[in-house]
């Protein structure tokens, strides 16, 4: 998806309508399934799979506790995928253009500035995460919870240390406060349908007059 | 003991790069511009990213180390006396020789670039590898710094060094100079007649060139002694 305001507002609709019950999760899904390019989206393998192991761990545990875990993982699922779409679509300055085209000049550019460098933080953060492994490896040294502890401090130190220059950098160009662009989008048809699409996925999810589409998750199971 | 690059290819977004050659015992200079493939090459040698096609073939080769350019990605202990102790070496061959001596439980954090950066090669120069791979391993040093470590470097006796570095004044006595140039891997050959071939040296070198005046290698020394050869 190319109009990154369709992508942030689709995204936000269909986190919300997963979350709110497991036939907005099962809707996302499906929208997920119709208007992303799918598992091409994976860039990095070992987190996803990390992440996949955490939620199926959780779910286990709640369905064991209160029979609510398979509800729980397709929903976890849900907003997970849809993230992970949300990132892997992130082109480096778009976050800048939608703060101005939402809120001027000033603030806009503002929190546009903050949640790019957030993003480009993540990016830079996954590189290093990358190098630290090949290091690890390099020593011979095991990924164990105990060398956790120097990994994370090195991450923190860095993160901690990047931001501190690029403090310094804005203050030596004599940043104050916002800064002047003029915000540019890519659109396309596709862009409007999957947008339309969403909003189609959380009207199911919130609105009761869909209920006749349901049908007992019990009934489900049974037939499975 | 060897190390062969068998028409290695690598390809990473916009970038490709060829490489084949064989790297036998002794100190190897890969010289190249910034963003040529330098650290790239280095993490496909030492098998810590794929590639597209080809092979690296490291022939009778036992312990190997590859030390980054920048060295704080191989911190995992949280003092310098742990972080030494992570490398093998023992903490009185490393501190008392050197200018962090008293400094055992100081936080392995706690150092600027520059000295972490000496640490860290104390400690990997410390050892005995068969291959060892230095990225950059000049970047962040003072002069004075640099020249020591030369001087460390070349006793490296045994086993294969390779250096990867666009560091044009301040080197080691070399046995072998390779220049990564358009993409390709090139085999400039061995000193030193391997200067006259070097694409990527320094201005002072090709100026002595131009008046053949020959270094006999690429050290500041040698450099130094073919300009006051009369």
């Amino acid at each position: 998806m190319q109009d990154v305001r369709i992508r942030i507002c689709a995204s936000a609709l269909l986190s919300y309508a997963a979350f709110l019950n497991f036939y907005g999760a099962a809707a996302v899904l499906l929208w997920w399934l119709v208007f992303t390019p799918r598992l091409r989206i994976i860039r990095r393998v070992r987190p996803v799979i990390g992440m996949l192991i955490i939620i199926g761990l959780v779910s286990i545990i709640l369905q064991a506790i209160d029979g609510s875990g398979f509800s729980y993982f397709v929903r976890m699922l849900a907003i997970f995928l849809i993230g992970l779409w949300l990132a892997s679509d992130y082109q480096p300055g778009e976050f800048l253009h939608v703060g101005v085209w939402l809120g001027g000049n000033r603030i806009g550019f503002e929190f546009g500035l903050v949640a790019e460098m957030t993003m480009q933080s993540l990016l830079t953060l996954l590189a290093d995460l990358d190098h630290i492994y090949m290091a690890l490896n390099l020593k011979g040294i095991p990924v164990t919870v105990k060398n956790i502890v120097p990994t994370a401090t090195l991450l923190i130190h860095k993160e901690l240390a990047r931001a501190k220059e690029n403090a310094e950098l804005l203050a030596v160009r004599g940043y104050h406060q916002g800064g002047t662009l003029k915000p540019v989008f890519l659109s396309g048809k596709m862009d409007i349908i999957a947008g339309l699409g969403a909003v189609l996925v959380i009207v199911f999810a919130v609105f009761p007059f869909v209920n006749f589409l349901y049908f007992d998750i019990e009934v489900l199971r049974g037939l499975l | 003991m060897k190390l062969v690059l068998d028409h290695l290819t690598l390809v990473q977004d916009n970038f490709s790069l060829t490489a084949h050659g064989e790297f036998l015992e002794g100190i190897h200079l890969v010289s190249g511009a910034v963003g040529s493939g330098k650290s790239t090459l280095a993490l496909a040698i030492a098998g810590l990213i794929s590639f597209e096609s080809g092979s690296v073939l490291r022939d009778g080769i036992g312990p190997m180390m590859l030390s980054f350019q920048f060295p704080d990605y191989h911190i995992t202990g949280m003092t310098l006396e742990e972080e030494c102790v992570s490398w093998g070496c023992k903490p009185e061959e490393i501190f008392s020789p050197s200018d962090l001596h008293g400094k055992n439980h100081q936080s392995s954090f706690s150092l600027s670039r520059g000295e972490l950066k000496q640490f860290h090669l104390s400690c990997l120069l410390n050892k005995h590898y068969d291959l060892l791979l230095l990225d950059e391993p000049f970047s962040s040093l003072d002069c004075e710094s640099k020249k020591k470590l030369c001087h460390r470097i070349s006793y490296q006796t045994t086993g294969i060094t390779i250096i990867f570095t666009h560091e044009q004044v301040i080197l080691p006595r070399v046995d072998r100079i390779w220049e990564i140039k358009d993409g390709k891997l090139l085999d400039r050959g061995t000193l030193p007649d391997a200067i006259r071939r070097w694409c990527g040296a320094s201005s002072l070198i090709k100026k002595l060139i131009a008046q053949e005046q020959i270094p006999h290698n690429i050290s500041y020394e040698d450099v130094l002694e073919a300009v006051c050869r009369t």
